[in-house]
């Protein structure tokens, strides 16, 4: 199950196939009726959009996603401190129960 | 046009996981749509060339392109994006969102390793606790977070970095 692009003859149309969410092709099929073209016509449309905003769209995700990260970052931070901190303890305990072992 | 659903993956929720492999299922599991059109070759090679450059596979990077394509924002809200993505702070907020990425699996990483031996950490603990009140040491003895913590806080921790997935019950003491 991959979108691709399949090749004929040098200068003939190209296939284009591809695998949409749900949502994605509920708006592709709007799009088609709301400019009343042709589906490849609206898939030419919409291909040179994505391509002419891409990195636009890229830093639009991107924020969105730093949002979602930075939650995510937080709590395995503060997980990772909270595990190394037992871990610490532990060698620090040991090492004053040998101290104290020693001492007698 | 064709039009194929994939009923088997249609589960009508999305799956909340925290975990960045967690929502790269949720994004895969999602109901799909097959479409096939005939394209004019001049505009299937800028594509192929455009995700080629892009080092994005085309199995990727068409409903990408799709998916940015229709998108609803008007000129105005691409050009005002267009303006913040040129300024200082986006150039830094690139930056940023790339280490705390790096960062974000590295602690994920150490955290599964250290929870493996969670269990056997408290458990020493404890047992080095119980050592030093045996030999008169109470007062370097430590009040720490984890010395309340049963069964099921190692299991929440268990499921977040070993299973992937939150605990079944809401028992836990595990925010």
């Amino acid at each position: 199950m991959f979108s691709r692009l399949v090749f004929g003859k040098k200068g003939e149309p190209a296939v284009l196939e591809a695998f949409l969410d749900k949502s994605a092709y509920e708006r592709f099929r709007d799009y088609v009726m709301k400019n009343r073209l042709s589906e490849s016509d609206a898939v030419v449309k919409i291909l040179e959009r994505g391509m002419a905003n891409y990195w636009l769209f890229e830093f639009k995700q991107m924020k969105a996603s730093y949002m979602r990260i930075k939650k995510l970052f937080e709590e395995l931070k503060k997980d990772n401190e909270l595990l190394k901190a037992m871990q610490m303890e532990n060698e620090r305990l040991k090492n004053i129960l040998e101290k104290a072992d020693l001492k007698g | 046009m064709k039009i194929k659903g994939n009923p088997l993956r249609d589960d009508g929720h999305q799956k909340r996981r925290n975990d960045l492999i967690g929502a790269l299922e949720a994004i895969e599991s999602r109901e799909k749509v097959h479409i096939k059109v005939t394209i004019p070759y001049e505009t299937a090679e800028r594509v192929r060339l455009f995700l080629k450059e892009k080092g994005i596979l085309e199995g990727q990077g068409i409903p990408l392109l799709i998916q940015y394509g229709l998108s609803s924002e008007s000129e105005e809200e691409l050009e005002r994006l267009k303006r913040e993505m040129n300024s200082k702070a986006a150039h830094n907020l690139w930056g940023e969102y790339a280490v705390m990425k790096f960062k974000a699996y590295e602690y994920l990483m150490e955290n599964k390793a250290m929870v493996m031996r969670l269990s056997n950490m408290l458990y020493e603990n404890r047992l080095l606790k119980r050592r030093l009140q045996l030999k008169g040491l109470q007062k370097l003895i430590p009040k720490d977070e984890w010395d309340g913590w049963d069964e099921s806080v190692i299991d929440s921790y268990y499921h977040k970095y070993v299973f992937g997935k939150s605990p079944p019950a809401p028992h836990g003491k595990l925010k």
